[in-house]
């Protein structure tokens, strides 16, 4: 009988042995898989953020290009360097302004009826040059 | 044989990566994010407006070409088509090469259903072009009224034509005023729009914008280290 629990003992103990080593191994598996990827993610968002633009931009936020406006007004806003100096080009005439320390400017412009083409020209200041035009139609019709 | 299988996992829970913090991202780009964000939402369904030559015409769909390229619009049996004149048509009554101004909504892949297309009886003419020329004031004809701006970037020198048609601006303080002529000195900086002639390449100024030499500079002003005055010695 003691002989036969003896051996029970030692084939438990065995097993229990077998099955720690196997949940072990499995864990270092898993452990070594999942730290893998933090190495290539820390890779990834080092290349992959998006691009800020850093140099001489011109970034008009409104009007949208072809787009409907119901008053005889538009306001221009945008964002450049800082103290850029926007030359803004309408039908019924042109406006010079000068970029606030954000870089960001606004302005308002009269519009003709029908189709209006409103060139926006940054300057930064060594005098490089970018610019943009916007094609947008005044109408009080509805629709 | 638990406390085994317990002190392995145990590792494993501790190691849990942090969640980056909202404070690592940078006010700039929060800032670009919000815009390109209010941009996407403000183009869902918004009106717009498309004009050029009509280059094709199937299936209620009008093909034209804009300045900007092929823009495509969609009519339906609520879409108004006005002629030349303002009275109303139909869609079959639009030809090839006729020039409309299209107003209506814009749906996905910039197509644009059409709710009011209007005949031009022509082409508008393309308004003179005007040129926009920034740079230092080189020389100043006060007779002529000429000025020799030379470009910054380039060192290009124009030709700046001012008649009695020009305005000319200048900042002051948070301010801009009108100014004279005779305020342009030699050396400023200025900003010049304006008409463009063909035969010498001058341009004739309709609106000047003028920054005085040593004020260009306003976004990096440096305020002067006040100088240390010695310190008073008691005399005995």
């Amino acid at each position: 009988m003691k002989k036969e629990i003896l051996i029970a003992i030692v084939i438990g103990f065995a097993l229990g042995l077998l099955i720690t080593f196997g949940i072990w191994t499995a864990n270092k598996a898993i452990l070594t898989k999942s730290e893998a990827p933090p190495e290539e993610k820390e890779v990834q968002e080092i290349v992959e953020p998006t691009p800020i633009p850093v140099g001489f931009s011109l970034n008009i936020l409104s009007p949208q290009d072809e787009t409907l406006i119901d008053t005889n007004k538009a306001e221009i806003k945008g964002s450049s360097v800082a103290a850029a100096i926007i030359v803004i080009v309408a039908e019924n005439g042109e406006k010079i302004i000068e970029a606030d320390e954000n870089g960001s400017f606004a302005t308002e412009v009269s519009l003709v009826r029908g189709i209006n083409e409103i060139t926006i020209t940054a300057f930064n200041q060594e005098g490089e040059k970018t610019s943009e035009t916007l094609s947008v139609v005044y109408s009080t019709a509805e629709i | 044989m638990f406390f085994v299988v317990c002190f392995m996992l145990l590792p494993r829970a501790l190691a849990q990566t942090p969640t980056p913090a909202d404070d690592e991202i940078s006010p700039e780009i929060k800032e670009k994010v919000q815009e390109r964000i209010e941009a996407i939402q403000e183009s869902g369904s918004k009106k717009a407006a498309y004009y050029g030559t009509i280059t094709d015409i199937s299936n209620s769909t009008l093909t034209i070409e804009s300045g900007k390229g092929e823009r495509k619009i969609k009519t339906d049996e609520e879409t108004d088509f006005l002629g030349e004149k303002g009275q109303a048509i139909k869609l079959d009554d639009l030809e090839i090469e006729d020039f409309v101004i299209a107003l209506g909504y814009l749906e996905t892949d910039g197509l644009l259903l059409g709710k009011r297309i209007s005949v031009l009886a022509e082409e508008p003419e393309p308004v003179e072009p005007k040129e926009a020329v920034y740079g230092e004031v080189a020389d100043i004809s006060k007779e002529e009224e000429v000025i020799s701006l030379t470009s910054l970037k380039d060192e290009v020198t124009y030709e700046i034509d001012v008649t009695s048609k020009t305005t000319i601006e200048k900042k002051i303080g948070e301010k801009t005023e009108e100014i004279e002529f005779e305020e342009i000195e030699i050396g400023d900086r200025l900003a010049a729009v304006g008409i463009k002639k063909n035969d010498n390449g001058t341009i004739t100024a309709s609106f000047i914008y003028l920054i005085p030499a040593g004020a260009e500079t306003t976004e990096e002003e440096i305020t002067p280290t006040p100088k240390a005055s010695p310190t008073p010695v008691e005399e005995e």
